[in-house]
């Protein structure tokens, strides 16, 4: 891959003081300049007419064909095999060159179809029949059918190969312990059919989560049990065959990824124009954030995520600037704080939390008091420098569907009402120190992931604020991999400042690992055999019957109520989100970041330049 | 020699031994392992972890990791990357050879920079040249690196005379001659070279100048000036022949140091190394990676080190190696 290299090391004796390299051509691939078309010469060309069942994309404006968009991306990606990827650039990387069945519009906020036109829920839910578009291709030119699902979905199930798609599709165990997965039923060479034992509300978007991949490439290694191996960051481009938007040119190991148009993609724009538009995307891979900006700054990259500490800079100079600052409000992740409520003990026979202290965090009213001690508005201002707003509720305002930001209970920052809540639990304050109704000093440590500087500036926030009631609360940043041992092996943190993503789609079904009372993320009481207490009994029951309905307001109704009563109680004391913003160029035409991922690109194949640029 | 040689050679397996056996055991030690991370995601179930961790051999207890892994590294298979999938070897001899084009581009620059300034200072001991030098000097071996990185990288932004990172012009590396890609490479070597180079050269710099003028002030010299010698003589065959000698040692060393100095340079100035590669490694506990890293920077220490050894015997006849 690079032969020149070696050379280099010995011929570099006099380091050049010029820049002296020429920089006219295009990029000239091996394809040939497309047709002229009504909207531009696309390059490399599109194979033949769109598919007779094309996607139209309705809410996107008609561009113009060319173009290399440039991006920053801090890390290489892990894999290009679509299926096994779980860290954020393989994920992103596998959204450009591979499709899924159903899709998930990041901006409405709705699921969509995608490879799929249609699907069909029998009356009972537990039939799933979906429909391929009609004349899809691979981006080699072989046809995209039932087959090539089957197969993708027979890797899934193979217990052999691990993968996190898979827990989606468990529906129970058998009863010698092997999981049970829907069964899968060709109907022909575009309709397939999935027989489920109970209904599953977001089944169709678990299908959705599919990444279809082509088995004429892919069957051989399967069966010689290599799959692991397959389209890995040494794959060779040629056999990279996917459905997505683009396809891979050329992978430079922690320097770039080049993508370029796939010919045989099936989405056209509203006027029937076949997408995407951009000629070709590229990635550079720059690990230094500050590198990042000065990146954008210099016109050398068209597109930012903007950290808060940023955004005043950028913002500042964008009207002179060839750049908007699109500022998206609230964004999908939240940051709370957590007390350990465990109650259970250690092999060793001795409780995890010392039982003084249990006493304060099982307490409702001490948690609502910290609750309403905590200045969420000081957070904002001095950690995310303003970039943000309070949090109430367990899923960031983000959400419109289900954060129920306007129904859950509201802690005001006010001393007076905490001092008076501790006051009537018997807590006593002397000499500016909060003792127990049994004369203990209130003492605790909080521990957050030390690679976070911004969760560890909010703890100094915190403990300032508790101090004002007399607490002591220690700050211990600890490695990320601590915290989780500390949470989920030893159980012997005090309280714990953490956040959560955002699934996609954002919905209570992706959160029973966190809300129900036996999940493992049910952080401040994880795995209980039996819920511990009546209020988590009510969750576990309200998130069930959420996710065992299919009508939105149905849901909306349990769901409500189980955001307030998880306000009510506090378990995760929420504090501040912050907000998203992304920059862009002003000639880059359809530039609409999203929430969630991949925030700048979700929709690159109706990326375009205004005017499509030389590079 | 030969049994000198033959006997350093003899005593790097037990080496290498105790260096892989201490940095697996500290591996393990750490808390986590490289799939811990994925805790954050709500939705990942302990089913999957499980699975995982059967399938990339993290479920043993250590002794058993450890002999596992050095039964295929004396068969030179040091594993595939948990992050990537892909042979570490592979991995790392693509990685290794930017390192190693960044690290000797910066070495020229020192010794050549580091040599004739030294000479130049302690011969006009005490004058103004000296003291420029030894500013210099002082310079580069006070700025911090990563602020100098910083500096060079904003320089680079605004003046745009130097890209401002990475090895290659990403956009147009294709459409170019070879001739144009090696230049291009050039360019993109100045900078971080400079700056890793500056700071080598400082210490370099002012060990030739302590030795010229020690030198100078040798009988010898005296008596070379007295039988009447130009002065460049003295200074360029007498003098300095023998002043170089103790930095004979010190280049040695510096190739020992070769793939471990970049570090922070190659953060910084995006540059495809080796040392990002295994520092990532180490923060993601890519075991395999790590283990190969650090097998290969023990080597080249070594090796480094014998170089250095031999060099010196080769050119002072005094020293005999038994």
């Amino acid at each position: 891959m690079r032969k020149l290299s070696g050379l280099i090391v010995l011929a570099t004796l006099v380091p050049m003081l010029t820049s002296g390299c020429g920089k006219k051509n295009d990029n000239g691939g091996g394809a040939g300049p497309g047709a002229q078309t009504a909207i531009g010469r696309p390059n490399p060309a599109f194979a033949g007419e769109a598919p007779k069942g094309a996607m139209k994309i309705e809410d996107m404006e008609v561009g113009k064909y060319g173009g290399r968009l440039v991006l920053a991306m801090p890390g290489n990606p892990k894999t290009f095999n679509p299926m096994l990827s779980n860290d954020v650039p393989s994920m992103d990387i596998a959204s450009l060159l591979f499709a899924t069945c159903y899709d998930y519009h990041r901006l409405k906020q709705e699921d969509e179809p995608s490879l799929c036109e249609k699907y069909e829920r029998s009356a009972d839910g537990l039939t799933y029949t979906f429909t391929l578009r009609e004349g899809l291709r691979w981006s080699d030119g072989t046809p995209l059918t039932t087959d090539d699902f089957a197969f993708s979905y027979g890797v899934i199930i193979d217990p052999k190969i691990a993968m996190s798609v898979k827990d989606l599709f468990k529906q129970g165990t058998h009863p010698d312990g092997k999981p049970i997965f829907p069964t899968f039923e060709k109907v022909d060479d575009r309709v397939f059919r999935f027989k489920l034992t109970h209904p599953d509300v977001l089944f169709h978007v678990n299908v959705g989560s599919i990444y279809v991949v082509p088995k004429h490439k892919w069957q051989a290694s399967y069966e010689a049990g290599e799959f692991s191996k397959t389209m890995t960051i040494q794959v060779d481009p040629k056999d990279l065959v996917g459905s997505g938007p683009f396809v891979l040119r050329d992978f430079k190991d922690a320097e770039s990824v080049v993508f370029e148009r796939n010919p045989n993609y099936w989405k056209v724009d509203r006027d029937g124009n076949r997408l995407p538009y951009l000629d070709s995307l590229m990635f550079l891979i720059v690990p230094d954030f500050n590198a990042t900006l000065l990146r954008f700054r210099e016109g050398k990259t068209d597109m930012l995520t903007v950290r808060p500490e940023d955004f005043d800079a950028l913002k500042r100079r964008e009207a002179k600037a060839d750049y908007v600052v699109k500022d998206l409000g609230p964004s999908f992740s939240t940051n709370y704080i957590m007390f350990n409520l465990d109650a259970r003990s250690g092999k060793d026979g001795k409780p995890f939390v010392d039982p003084m202290k249990q006493k304060w965090f099982q307490n409702k009213n001490f948690r609502k008091a910290i609750s309403h001690a905590i200045d969420r508005d000081g957070i904002v201002r001095t950690v995310l420098n303003g970039r943000g707003q309070p949090l109430w509720s367990f899923y960031s305002p983000a959400n419109v569907k289900w954060s129920a930001s306007d129904k859950v209970i509201k802690y005001a920052y006010d001393l007076n009402k905490a001092r008076a809540m501790l006051k009537s639990e018997r807590y006593e304050t002397r000499d500016g120190v909060l003792f127990d109704p049994e004369g203990n000093k209130v003492e605790f440590v909080m521990i957050t992931n030390s690679e976070n500087s911004t969760r560890i500036a909010m703890l100094n926030v915190i403990q300032e604020d508790l101090r004002k009631l007399g607490i002591t609360a220690h700050i211990r940043p600890v490695p990320f991999n601590d915290v989780v041992s500390s949470l989920s092996d030893l159980r012997n943190f005090d309280a714990v400042l953490l956040g959560w993503g955002s699934a996609i789609p954002p919905d209570p079904a992706q959160s029973k690992n966190v809300v129900l009372s036996s999940g493992r993320n049910h952080g401040w009481n994880p795995a209980q055999p039996a819920p511990a207490t009546e209020w988590e009994a009510r969750m576990d029951t309200l998130l069930y019957s959420n996710i065992g309905a299919f009508d939105y307001a149905e849901r909306a109704k349990y769901n409500d109520e189980l955001q307030v009563l998880f306000s009510d109680w506090q378990p995760q004391i929420q504090l501040v989100v912050a907000n998203a913003a992304f920059a862009g160029r002003k000639n880059l035409g359809n530039f609409k970041p999203a929430g969630l991922r991949p925030e700048l690109f979700w929709n690159a194949e109706s990326l375009y330049f205004k005017t499509p640029k030389e590079r | 020699m030969w049994t000198y040689i033959a006997r350093r050679f003899l005593a790097v397996p037990p080496l290498l031994l105790a260096v892989s056996f201490l940095t697996y055991g500290l591996l393990y030690l750490a808390p986590g392992d490289y799939f811990t991370r994925l805790e954050e995601d709500p939705t990942i179930t302990a089913e999957y972890m499980a699975q995982l961790r059967a399938q990339y051999g993290l479920d043993g207890g250590m002794l058993v990791r450890y002999w596992h892994w050095l039964v295929n590294a004396v068969q030179l298979d040091f594993g595939h990357s948990f992050r990537f999938d892909v042979p570490v070897f592979d991995l790392i001899t693509e990685r290794l050879l930017n390192t190693l084009m960044l690290s000797l581009a910066s070495l020229i620059l020192a010794w050549g920079l580091a040599l004739p300034l030294g000479v130049l200072a302690g011969v006009h001991q005490g004058k103004a040249i000296d003291r420029v030098v030894g500013f210099i000097s002082f310079i580069g071996l006070s700025i911090p690196r990563v602020f100098f990185s910083l500096l060079m990288v904003m320089l680079a932004a605004v003046t745009k005379w130097f890209p401002v990172g990475g090895m290659r012009d990403q956009i147009y590396w294709d459409t170019m001659t070879s001739w144009e890609q090696f230049l291009d490479v050039c360019h993109h070597l100045v900078l971080p070279s400079l700056v890793i180079g500056t700071t080598q050269m400082a210490s370099y710099m002012r060990q030739m100048r302590a030795e010229m003028v020690e030198t100078l002030s040798k009988d010898f010299v005296r008596t070379a000036r007295a039988k009447g010698l130009a002065h460049w003589q003295v200074v360029y065959k007498h003098a300095f022949g023998n002043a170089v000698n103790p930095l004979v040692t010190l280049f040695g060393y510096s190739l020992a140091s070769l793939l471990a100095g970049s570090f922070l340079v190659e953060i910084v100035f995006a540059w495809p190394g080796l040392a990002r590669l295994t520092v990532d490694a180490v923060f993601a506990q890519d075991e395999p990676v790590v283990m190969a890293s650090v097998i290969m920077a023990a080597t080249m220490l070594v090796a480094g080190n014998l170089i250095a050894d031999l060099m010196l015997a080769f050119i002072d006849p005094r020293i005999r190696l038994e």
